[in-house]
């Protein structure tokens, strides 16, 4: 259902750069919570990354701020027996996404390699797409954001001789989520890179305890596949049938 | 050309030329709304609308036409872009 | 026999201040949106976990009313009990402006209100999959047939009247059938999720289609000293507890459902949580129990005045249900594992009551107010002041018990 309009892919020159490929990659993404500390590394990296605001105290305190990765801390038991499970969660870009059934003006599709895009110029801010996702990924720019640039050393001085990035911030009254850092990816297959291992998303680059991989599930070779048959993995609210492809292996 | 204009203008005739501008702008707004909201009504009108409606539709056509155009500068206002990119 | 409908004079001092308060109130609703849009949606009471507020539960509480308004003034001309006729022109007049008033909301809520014109690019811009574009199909229609209908009635051609005016109810279901599937298909947010919703929310809509039409008959009516027949209003009032008795049990086993296994805590969090009073004491007190009480206890239930004070309660009980299912349905936190949510995501939402929000709600009513005040002076929609006309219909009134 999600598909049911067959887009153009929007990679540019992905297919005629490698006519070996016939079929669109499957971006995934596996999170090992036995090796993540909570440190919120890849928080703060997709922050910096895509332009994300920070947020001022009080946006936080009315829960405004905009937040495309969070961890949430789940315990299970009373102390001295407690179990913490700490879990990054980004957008899960589901095969089945609820937030591109709802959309009303085709602002969210689901693009042929899995992910699922935010295009902030047709959004009419209706919000519907938040309410529908499981997973609270989404969140609305309440307010006209304030051009931030974070300090980035190795990005060269001149905006106008940077390719895509920064992010411009997005336009008050639209909704925004996390994007696997699709402009990454495209880049890397456009310069022939591989993707999981040279390319990587923010928040993957970031981990210090290397806890996440990225990379094709189709592919036996990638670093997600190889970490996907470490042990068993689960998804969030597999219940909800979305098929989520952000994969937990447990502690 | 635009950049050599705006560089060689003082402030206070930029300031002037602003107000002109905006002025002029909520002039061609008012006008558009107001020409639609009447052609709609003599449409209707030439098409058989009895004239005891009239008043009625006058009415709410012209509350419309006002938020339309608060709707409008409101809009413009928020979401004007710059005269140098 | 041919009833004559006039205009009012709308010269009054009472007319005029009137006219004033709700001009003024339309000005504070221009206010309130300059202000809004300038600033964008943090100064209302909005947030990512409550991201439908106000707007939205005045939204389809408006549609609610408008599609029970029309399916009452039904009841004149598409099943012929010319009893009720007094009252159609200003329920289908109102059904067009409660909708205009929906349309309103829906529109301000949006976070870029001009691109909206993408819902209607059907199939080529917009995903026909989604509820909001299949209602707003329905709406559309509905605006056009409701206006259509009115206008024929203007003009007298029952029989045109009448056959476009059946079309109007079956849409009119169908709208808020749709509004109500808006909510009940969304599969995460367990409280809104039900196959029943969309009947959930027409009961609601013929409840409070059906108060709001027999309070302002008797304000209007009496505020331009026409006399309306007692029995025209208790047999409203007898229909009322009719159509919330079938509130009460959709509700009761909507409810129910949700208590049962799987998943008990949403449905205990409506009952429980920091927003059980919208739950209990506007949509079951105020909507249904207090209202049933009065109507069905003879005392009250025979006067005028018990059934105005049960369609007051109504009219509030229903917006506070309205409210009880916006509210709590995305403040309930979201279980994305088993176990006990940390931290600021275990915790349900809030949602403050914020003074630009409250304004702008509040001057979309008086706008609307002001649209139905004005229509009374410009269009012939009250029956003309000697209401002797009324003179015996064929066959009695099947709605009204038999007295005494």
């Amino acid at each position: 259902m999600e598909s049911a309009v067959r887009l153009p892919i929007l990679i540019q020159g992905s297919k005629s750069t490698r006519p070996e490929e016939e079929k669109m990659p499957k971006w995934a993404m596996v999170i090992d919570l036995d090796k993540c500390t909570g440190c919120q590394a890849c928080i703060v990296a997709c922050k910096a990354e895509n332009n994300v605001p920070h947020g001022s105290p009080e946006e936080q305190r009315r829960r405004r701020d905009i937040y495309w990765n969070k961890i949430i801390a789940v315990t299970r038991g009373r102390y001295p027996k407690v179990q913490t499970e700490l879990i990054p969660m980004p957008c899960m870009q589901c095969d089945h996404p609820p937030c591109v059934t709802v959309c009303p003006a085709r602002a969210t599709y689901r693009r042929e390699d899995g992910i699922v895009i935010q295009n902030y110029r047709r959004c009419i801010g209706c919000k519907y797409c938040m309410v529908a996702c499981p997973y609270g990924a989404r969140s609305f720019n309440f307010r006209k954001q304030d051009e931030m640039e974070y300090h980035r050393p190795d990005l060269p001085p001149d905006p106008g001789s940077r390719e895509v990035w920064p992010f411009p911030v997005r336009t008050q009254g639209v909704v925004e989520k996390c994007t696997f850092c699709f402009h990454r990816i495209d880049r890397g297959i456009r310069e022939g890179k591989r993707i999981g291992v040279e390319v990587l998303p923010a928040c993957v680059e970031a981990c210090p305890s290397c806890a996440m991989a990225f990379g094709d599930l189709d592919d036996p070779q990638s670093p997600v596949s190889i970490a996907f048959g470490s042990r068993t993995a689960f998804r969030l609210r597999e219940e909800l049938k979305t098929n989520p492809k952000v994969i937990y292996l447990p502690r | 050309m635009l950049q050599v204009i705006h560089v060689l203008i003082s402030e206070e005739w930029k300031m002037s030329l602003r107000v002109a501008a905006i002025a002029i702008e909520v002039i061609i707004l008012t006008a558009m709304i107001y020409s639609f909201f009447l052609g709609l009504r003599l449409t209707l009108s030439d098409l058989g609308l009895q004239p005891k409606y009239e008043g009625f539709l006058k009415l709410v056509l012209t509350t419309l036409g006002i938020f339309i155009l608060t709707f409008f500068i409101a809009h413009l206002i928020l979401f004007y872009p710059g005269i140098i990119p | 026999m041919e009833r004559t409908y006039v205009t009012i004079e709308g010269k009054s001092r009472g007319y005029y201040l009137l006219v004033t308060l709700l001009g003024l109130g339309s000005v504070s609703l221009l206010v309130s949106f300059i202000v809004s849009y300038l600033k964008g949606q943090q100064v209302w009471g909005v947030s990512n976990i409550i991201p439908w507020g106000q707007l939205i539960i005045f939204y389809i509480y408006f549609i609610g009313l408008s599609a029970g308004a029309i399916i009452i003034s039904s009841l004149s001309y598409v099943l012929k009990w010319d009893f009720y006729k007094p009252i159609t022109r200003l329920a289908v007049f109102m059904g067009i402006l409660l909708m205009l008033g929906a349309m309103f909301f829906v529109f301000v809520d949006l976070g870029r209100p001009e691109k909206f014109w993408r819902l209607f690019g059907y199939y080529f811009l917009n995903n026909m999959t989604s509820m909001f574009v299949i209602n707003s199909i329905f709406y559309v229609v509905y605006m056009t047939l409701m206006v259509f209908y009115l206008w024929l009635i203007f003009e007298n051609k029952k029989k045109w009247a009448a056959i476009v005016g059946t079309l109007d109810v079956i849409w009119a279901i169908s709208v808020h059938m749709g509004t109500g599937a808006i909510f009940g298909l969304i599969g995460n947010r367990e409280i809104f999720f039900s196959p029943i919703k969309p009947f959930e929310f027409l009961a609601a809509a013929l409840t409070s289609g059906t108060s709001l039409i027999i309070l302002t008959t008797l304000g209007v009516f009496k505020f331009t000293g026409r006399h309306i027949r007692q029995d025209l209003i208790l047999s409203l009032g007898n229909l009322l507890s009719w159509l919330i008795y079938v509130l009460l049990v959709l509700v009761f086993v909507d409810k129910l459902t949700h208590l049962y296994f799987p998943g008990r805590e949403p449905a205990l969090y409506l009952f429980a949580g920091n927003y059980w009073w919208l739950f209990w004491v506007f949509q079951i007190g105020m909507g249904i129990l207090i209202p049933l009480f009065l109507l069905i206890y003879p005392q009250t239930g025979r006067t005028v005045k018990g059934v105005s004070f049960a369609s007051l309660s109504v009219i509030i009980g229903v917006f506070g249900e309205r409210a009880a299912l916006v509210i709590p349905g995305t403040a309930y936190p979201q279980h994305f594992f088993p176990g006990f949510m940390e931290g600021i995501w275990g915790k349900p939402g809030i949602f403050p009551v914020t003074v630009w929000e409250s304004l702008l709600c509040l001057g979309i009513v008086s706008y609307i107010a002001l649209l139905f005040v004005l229509g009374l002076k410009f269009l012939e929609i009250l029956p003309a002041q000697e209401d002797e006309a009324i003179v015996a219909v064929e066959g009695s009134n099947p709605l009204l018990k038999k007295m005494g």
